[in-house]
């Protein structure tokens, strides 16, 4: 009573004081992971934001040259062109094959969970193994792939796809496809398990086909999904090294060098590290306006990235 | 109509299964072919193509462990499940963190961590390598603990953070009125509640390690602390390429993997579908 019920300040002192605490907790909980993003990525990203205005030999500042240099390079933006044909040709067909294989499991079969639980296994493999696989299936002179299309008569001459300069790149695409294709397919599937039944019933009966029915009913539901899996499907698919790397090095003459195995090569075969960096902050610039356009366009729940 | 719709369904009930076994073995046929290379002799390798190998050898495996392979095995072991520890841990407590409390700057930091994939890690080994010089822990397997830890903290945030949202918050509230503390709440409570996830974003932090070749290339420079991709790779520009023996190789590199991921694929697969947001 008396005064301090209009200036509670002791319940003001443990309010704030307990207010502080879970403060503080929920910061401390967030540390670990800050720190690894800190040590991993932000340190070495400042370092090389750095390093691409710097003349890495003499540590002497250079301004802008490495970026002028870059501009100027047809190279550059052929380079530039390639990665977004590989993004988009791979996001293309990962979509059609994992929504098409979504499809067909949606309908409950014997033996459906094995047939799910298998078809991931493309995606467990390690790339290093999956390249070395893939080398030896499509071997020109020991491969069963052309083995098979000599004696069916599809092929006159054996062909190794990673050394012709017109198949690599698809080759590759394919295999990146081969690889990420089941995880689509996974996310899709589990997204239609969640259609209810009536829906589709109310299309049958209003005489839809099945594209008016997959237009009209399943697509609404996955386009959410769709969106994220999409973005970041387009960050991960953009910054793919091993696969290519490890399947070509970037050949036959340069037709299977993304953005990320052009800055390898100018890194540590040209040995220009300071260029290879002003590449790669060009990159990091055109994926955030990327992102930045695609959160503009899209309304995005708050939960699902923050 | 009904006969027509019946056949109808049947024919496409056969296409559809057609089309799965022709999936199935498109996905698994590279495997496979290794798998059957890896017991066949070499002299068979070379010669006619065949299905089934028509001798067997183990060679090919003693030749492995002959080159010591199984060394890049441990290596690999150590570093895998040294990042899916510090992963997972990480992130549980982040995705607790970002659920249950408010702070100033909690968005921005996980947003921060969606940078995690914009920026090309090629251009990251440089200033890295450089460090872990700096160091001294080139070819220690704690640096590539942290770099695979942060490629996969983002995925593995946004599974648990889908499993913690799933759990009623009045049953950690219960344990505190019953006297608990918040630590023996998070502990006995959150933590069993959101095991699946818990295992579902360890598995794919393994698996993603496991498979990780450039840093792993770059950064483990002694040949003592290479990994399995890079020992692997190693075979094919160092010996006069000996199929056989990349296939053997390819094959033990596959088998842990394979083995966690056939135990663990239930938690997996729903763990990657709440981490989309798909259900």
């Amino acid at each position: 009573m008396g005064i301090s019920e209009y200036f509670p300040v002791e319940r003001w002192r443990r309010g704030r004081r307990s207010w502080d605490r879970r403060t503080l907790t929920g910061m401390a909980l967030m540390v670990p992971a800050l720190v690894i993003v800190a040590i991993a990525l932000i340190y070495p990203f400042l370092g090389a934001i750095q390093i691409s205005f710097l003349n890495i030999g003499t540590n002497e500042f250079v301004g802008l040259r490495h970026y002028r240099w870059l501009i100027g390079q047809d190279v550059f933006w052929a380079v530039v062109g390639r990665s977004v044909v590989w993004t988009v040709a791979n996001l293309a067909l990962q979509g059609a094959v994992g929504i098409g294989i979504a499809l067909l499991l949606h309908r409950h079969f014997f033996g459906r969970d094995a047939v799910r639980t298998v078809m991931l296994i493309p995606f467990v493999i390690p790339s290093a193994v999956t390249a070395i696989s893939w080398q030896w299936v499509l071997n020109a002179s020991y491969g069963p792939v052309n083995e098979w299309l000599l004696t069916l008569g599809l092929l006159s001459t054996p062909v190794n796809p990673f050394s012709e300069a017109e198949l690599a790149f698809p080759t590759v695409i394919l295999i990146n496809t081969w690889r990420w294709a089941p995880l689509v397919a996974l996310v899709v599937f589990a997204v239609l398990q969640t259609i209810p039944r009536e829906e589709y019933e109310a299309a049958r009966i209003e005489g839809a086909g099945i594209f008016s029915e997959f237009y009209h009913v399943t697509y609404p539901h996955l386009k959410d999904s769709l969106l994220i899996l999409g973005l970041i499907g387009f960050l991960l698919t953009f910054n793919i090294f091993d696969l290519i790397w490890l399947l070509t090095k970037g050949g036959p003459v340069g037709v299977t060098t993304t953005l990320p195995v052009f800055i390898y090569e100018v890194a540590f075969n040209l040995r220009n590290i300071g260029r290879a960096s002003a590449v790669s902050v060009v990159l990091f610039l055109l994926l955030v306006v990327f992102v930045a356009l695609y959160f503009r366009q899209r309304e995005f729940k708050e939960s699902e990235f923050a | 109509m009904s006969v027509n719709y019946a056949v109808y369904r049947r024919l496409a009930d056969l296409a559809r299964f057609a089309l799965l076994a022709a999936v199935i073995v498109v996905f698994l046929f590279p495997f496979l072919w290794i798998l059957k290379s890896s017991f066949e002799p070499s002299s068979l390798l070379y010669g006619e193509v065949t299905l089934i190998p028509t001798d067997v050898t183990m060679a090919h495996y003693e030749r492995a462990i002959e080159i010591g392979f199984l060394n890049a095995v441990k290596n690999s072991l150590v570093v895998a499940v040294g990042t899916t520890i510090l992963t997972t841990g990480a992130s549980l407590l982040g995705a607790y963190s970002v659920l249950r409390y408010t702070y100033p700057g909690r968005g921005a930091s996980a947003r921060l961590i969606l940078l995690t994939y914009m920026f090309p890690h090629v251009a990251l080994i440089v200033p890295m390598y450089q460090l872990a010089s700096t160091l001294n822990v080139l070819g220690h397997p704690v640096t590539l603990i942290v770099l695979h830890s942060m490629l996969a903290l983002p995925f593995c945030l946004w599974i648990l953070q889908a499993f913690l949202e799933d759990i009623p918050r009045e049953l950690e509230e219960a344990a505190l009125v019953e006297g608990a503390t918040e630590l023996q709440a998070f502990y006995h409570v959150t933590i069993p509640q959101a095991m699946p996830g818990i295992i579902a974003a360890g598995t794919f932090a393994f698996i993603m390690s496991w498979g990780e070749y450039m840093f792993a290339y770059v950064l483990m420079t002694t040949s003592a602390s290479h990994t399995v991709p890079v020992a692997l790779f190693q075979l094919l520009g160092s010996y006069a390429v000996d199929w056989g023996l990349l296939s053997a190789v390819g094959v033990i590199a596959t088998l842990p993997v394979l083995a966690l991921f056939w135990l663990m694929a239930k938690y997996l697969g729903k763990g990657i579908a709440k981490g989309t947001g798909a259900v």
